[in-house]
């Protein structure tokens, strides 16, 4: 059975982290839920939230960290994925982003009592490498 | 051995300061611009698909958003790119010129905003009053910096007071290949973005001039989906802008600096060949002298 397929392209300001035309499915946690893309989708325009992208391939399926982002579902089941930052789960140094999520509290700690920072920014970044550690360690393999 | 020869000798030591000087710069052009080449490669990608995103949304006739409806009235605000340092070869004056063109072109009243104490000169030069300058951009930056920006072109264009909202800067395409291009930024429309999408050298682009006719769906819901994608969209398009422009600039100056090199080469060659047909003629006259006195007193 032929059966139709996505091609998705995932893209970070720095690269092109993920490309495939050889795609079954394609879950993306937006501003409106969790939705999951399967070939001949209409064309679709969404945000995408700190979360986790689940990839079906091959009777596979693997993830990437996403954190903001834009899903475009393009006319003959095309999808781009635009987002500031993304990672292969797998390729995720644990320890490094234990680090990087370590300093991003401290900062937090210490601007507390000062009220010009802009706190839901260091909370937004605070979410992001607690998401990379979620991603990371539930798909290390 | 008089006078002519210390000054000529003295030229070239000032001639070969200057080519040390030189060769210095053109160095670190090539290294600072073989790190921007890269980054603006990368972008490129990003960059590419979210005009082409801007690009299919602009054309969607059953789509109305503040940012993407035309005006009639209004000044026009172009936002400046060029470098905080000269000696750039014709990368400043390049955009200048194309800054004097557009307003020799357009009957409007035009405002400034300029990156780069270069650019602050061009508009005042052109005769353009500049409402902001950004000067503290540098390889360095990242896109987040220039947030500041962006909020401040999207509080102007809010208010109204503008027609048009566009940026002035630098298409880089190739190390040699590089010119000014004006890129309208807001309102978001669907034809501007063509000859930014066609082809750049050395890319194979996927990208169709045909019109896209999908017909898109957002979720949540439009206006919230619109103000997001387009926001975010305008940080990286300026983000990118700039990131081009500096390409050029450190390949313009890079090249700058080989020609200035060159030429330093070649004249230190030619005062050496003048300095010795000085010298030797001091020292033939000097024998002569000598000949000529040993004569006389026979």
């Amino acid at each position: 059975m032929s059966q139709k397929k996505l091609e998705l392209k995932i893209v970070t300001p720095d690269s092109v982290i993920y490309e495939s035309s050889d795609i079954s499915y394609v879950t993306v946690p937006t501003g409106a839920g969790e939705i999951t893309v399967l070939p001949d989708h209409i064309p679709l325009v969404s945000n995408i939230k700190t979360g986790q992208i689940k990839v079906g391939k091959d009777g596979d399926v693997f993830a990437l960290a996403v954190s903001n982002g834009i899903l475009e579902v393009q006319r003959e089941s095309k999808v781009v994925i635009l987002a500031e930052r993304s990672e292969m789960a797998h390729l995720i140094d644990l320890n490094r982003a234990e680090e990087a999520y370590k300093r991003a509290a401290d900062l937090r700690e210490k601007i507390k009592d000062e009220e010009e920072v802009d706190d839901a920014k260091v909370k937004a970044l605070i979410d992001k490498e607690l998401n990379r550690i979620k991603v990371g360690s539930k798909w290390k393999k | 051995m008089g006078l002519a020869t210390k000054a000529i000798k003295q030229k070239i030591k000032s001639v070969n300061n200057i080519k040390k000087i030189t060769k210095t710069m053109e160095m670190v052009s090539v290294s600072k611009m073989k790190k921007t080449t890269e980054r603006v490669v990368r972008g490129r990608a990003y960059s590419r698909y979210a005009l082409e995103l801007l690009h299919h949304i602009a054309g969607e006739d059953h789509i109305s958003h503040p940012f993407l409806e035309e005006r009639k009235t209004g000044k026009s605000l172009v936002v400046v790119i060029s470098s905080n340092k000269g000696l750039a070869g014709s990368y400043n004056a390049n955009i200048s010129k194309a800054l004097g063109k557009f307003k020799s072109n357009v009957n409007k009243e035009i405002d400034c905003i300029t990156i780069g104490k270069q650019s602050e000169k061009s508009a005042r030069r052109n005769g353009l009053p500049v409402i902001a300058s950004f000067i503290d951009f540098s390889e360095k930056s990242t896109s987040e910096e220039f947030l500041v920006l962006r909020d401040t072109l999207i509080k102007e264009f809010e208010s109204g007071k503008y027609e048009a909202i566009k940026i002035l800067f630098t298409e880089f395409k190739s190390a040699n290949s590089y010119k000014p291009f004006l890129m309208q930024v807001l309102p978001v429309k669907e034809e501007i973005y063509k000859d930014l999408l066609l082809p750049k050298e050395g890319e194979n682009s996927e990208y169709n001039k045909e019109k896209n006719l999908s017909l898109y769906s957002f979720e949540p819901s439009e206006k919230e989906i619109l103000d997001t994608v387009i926001k975010q969209l305008l940080e990286q398009a300026i983000f990118h802008t700039f990131l081009e422009s500096l390409a050029s600039e450190h390949s313009s100056r890079m090249f700058a600096m080989k020609n200035a090199n060159d030429s330093a080469k070649s004249m230190v060659s030619q005062l050496t060949l003048y300095y010795n047909r000085v010298r030797q003629g001091a020292i033939t006259q000097e024998i002569a002298e000598i000949v000529g006195g040993a004569e006389a007193m026979n």
